[in-house]
């Protein structure tokens, strides 16, 4: 065992009282910052999850119909004109199943799925309500937003005229499973029968959206054989905005990704963060004022052993590396045990707090790595705060401290 | 016989603004065998001139030569290992690492030296610890024996480097009248055994009188 290491060793067992004051310092603070961390991301994952439980991570739009002048205005010719914005024509998606290969092949890309919107009446006797209809492949659509897993009632299947309705438009409407409804559009008029009632965790969603088979869509909207959106889903979500640009850029079609959908909730999220790396850092620098001033203590308490040690051909290097392992062996092992006693801490916390259908009032989250990375900069704190004895300590002049 | 430590018209003036010259022109020459005395009343500049003489602190005139090599130009790594490796110290207050049992305070200077415990070290110290009777005592700490034998240690420590010259600032001076004797028929016993030389800091007359050489100092010049 190195020299260093040994003596370092030997101080820190020797003062087993003050070492274990700020092993201890050292554990609370990296606990506040697992316990935090594990509850901030617990919770930010969970707004994500509940957010992408019914939204497709990337969503590649059929290009809209421009407005443009009847008439073009050229070198002899000034035209005055005022260019209102027609209706809001569906524009397709030309080509989709190679278009659908390409995307889901595309890097980053998990799954991709075809679907049709539109807008349409739904009527039960005499009740009407506005919806959103989706044709879809039920298929591939799970692959994207986890449809089947939402389905309450009823069952995970779309044959001939069957439809999905969220639960809020059933219990609205009085409607389930084996009930049939109408869908209008300008077309007319289609009877569906009720397979599936699903809950998407959004009441917005579950009030106004229908699913129907892409095959009805396309006949109930007047598109046959067309799309006008294709769905994916990422391997990274917080990826998605740069997969989405690429995307566009490939693809010549407008992409939206759920980013910029759910922009504000992002803003939160990133401040939300923020305000908890804010309390992670004033923690790290609580701990390292307190491993530092007990250092401190330590050399001029120990001036006279360092002095010895010195006159007896110790280096000053040798002296500096004393302190700065005593800092890293507080750093490693109080963020360890820091580790342990905040995963505790944070689990305590969820299981002691629960909604009332048993779930977590507060949900915690946790990566290994994430320990590592506490660990390490725990270790790195604690040699930073003992840079400063360090120094103290090897600058000590023999001569002024032994006799 | 050449010199070990040979200091060639040594000065010290501490202070920037206001100068105290503790030391004059020291000049004296320490060879393999020396028993020496250094007496003079407190505040002659014993301590200054010790400080030199065990690279603990330079000149500032003169030539401190160590086995005949100039130590003026050396920094202070090169200072450090020549110190660790030619000379052994005592000091009136034992100051053993309190950390360390016996053993582990007398393989101490072997270790900073090497960088690491290597093999035989722990039974060079051993064999040392049993020369100055604390073979049985090797695992204590240094509370837990008495004061002579902490000395003893101290002085097992200041010989773990076979060092040429040992200085001992008032070795006894901590001791009671019968550790002082035993303690001090040691260091003559090692003296006359290894031919190590000792360079003996004291106030007590009766001891100085037992060396070989005395050198006594007054305002920081020997006469």
């Amino acid at each position: 065992m190195p020299f260093s290491v040994f003596i370092a060793f030997k101080y820190l067992l020797d003062e087993k009282r003050q070492t274990l004051f700020i092993m201890s310092a050292c554990a609370i603070g990296v606990a506040v910052m697992v316990f935090l961390y594990g509850l901030i991301s617990g919770l930010q994952r969970s707004l994500v999850d509940r957010t992408l439980g019914s939204q497709a991570h990337i969503i590649l739009n059929a290009n809209k119909e421009k407005p443009r002048p009847l008439a073009e205005a050229d070198t002899d010719t000034a035209v005055m004109a005022r260019v209102e914005r027609g209706f809001d024509r569906p524009q397709m998606i030309t080509d989709w199943p190679r278009r659908i290969e390409a995307v889901a092949s595309s890097s980053g890309i998990v799954a991709a799925a075809p679907r049709l919107t539109g807008a349409a009446l739904l009527r039960r006797g005499d009740v009407t309500r506005p919806v959103g209809v989706s044709g879809i492949e039920p298929e591939s659509f799970t692959t994207i937003i986890p449809l089947a897993k939402s389905i309450v009632a009823g069952r995970y299947d779309l044959v001939g005229d069957e439809i999905f309705v969220g639960k809020d438009l059933a219990d609205d409407l009085g409607v389930t499973v084996g009930d049939r409804v109408a869908l209008q559009t300008r077309g007319g008029a289609v009877n569906f029968l009720i397979s599936g009632v699903f809950d998407l965790g959004n009441r917005s969603v579950n009030e106004n959206q229908v699913f129907v088979s892409l095959r009805q869509a396309q006949a109930l909207l007047d598109a046959p054989g067309d799309i006008n959106q294709i769905d994916t889903r990422v391997d990274e979500i917080f990826g998605a905005e740069k997969i989405a640009r690429r995307l566009e850029k490939e693809s010549g079609i407008e992409t939206i990704s759920w980013m910029e959908q759910n922009s504000q909730l992002l803003i939160a999220l990133r401040s939300q963060s923020s305000s908890s790396y804010l309390i992670q850092f004033f923690v790290m620098v609580a701990v390292a004022l307190g491993i530092a001033s007990v250092l401190v203590v330590s050399v001029v308490q120990k001036r006279a052993e360092i002095g010895i040690m010195r006159a007896f051909g110790t280096k000053r290097s040798v002296v500096t590396r004393i302190f700065l392992i005593q800092g890293a062996v507080v750093g490693l092992l109080g963020s360890t045990v820091g580790c342990v006693f905040g995963t505790w801490l944070a689990m305590f916390f969820r299981n002691s707090a629960k909604n009332p259908d048993g779930t977590p009032r507060f949900p915690i989250s946790y990566e290994l790595s994430e320990y590592v990375v506490f660990i390490l900069i725990a270790t790195l704190v604690g040699i930073i705060a003992a840079a400063l004895p360090a120094r103290q300590a090897a600058r000590i002049d023999p001569a002024q401290v032994v006799h | 016989m050449s010199a070990i430590l040979d200091l060639q018209g040594v000065t010290k003036t501490y202070g920037t603004r206001i100068k105290t010259q503790v030391l004059h022109g020291i000049d004296l020459t320490v060879s393999r065998g020396d028993f020496l005395a250094i007496t003079g009343q407190s505040g002659s500049g014993k301590t200054t001139l010790l400080n030199i003489m065990g690279l603990l602190d330079r000149p500032t005139t003169g030539n401190l030569l160590v086995n005949g090599t100039d130590t003026a130009g050396m920094d202070d790594e090169a200072i450090t290992a020549l110190r660790g490796r030619t000379l052994g110290f005592v000091f009136q207050f034992h100051h053993l690492l309190p950390a360390l049992t016996i053993l582990e305070n007398v393989m101490m200077p072997m270790m900073a030296d090497k960088g690491r415990e290597t093999p035989g070290m722990r039974d060079a110290a051993t064999e040392l610890l049993k020369r100055v009777g604390l073979g049985e005592r090797l695992k204590y700490k240094p509370d837990e024996v008495s004061g002579g034998q902490r000395q003893r240690a101290a002085i097992a420590r200041a010989l773990a480097m076979r060092p040429a010259v040992i200085l001992a600032d008032e070795p006894t001076g901590n001791l009671d009248t019968n550790s002082s004797a035993e303690v001090f028929t040691l260091l003559r016993e090692i003296n006359k055994a290894d031919g190590t030389a000792f360079c003996i800091v004291t106030h007590d007359a009766a001891i100085a009188k037992t060396c070989d050489r005395i050198v006594s100092i007054t305002d920081g010049r020997l006469i």
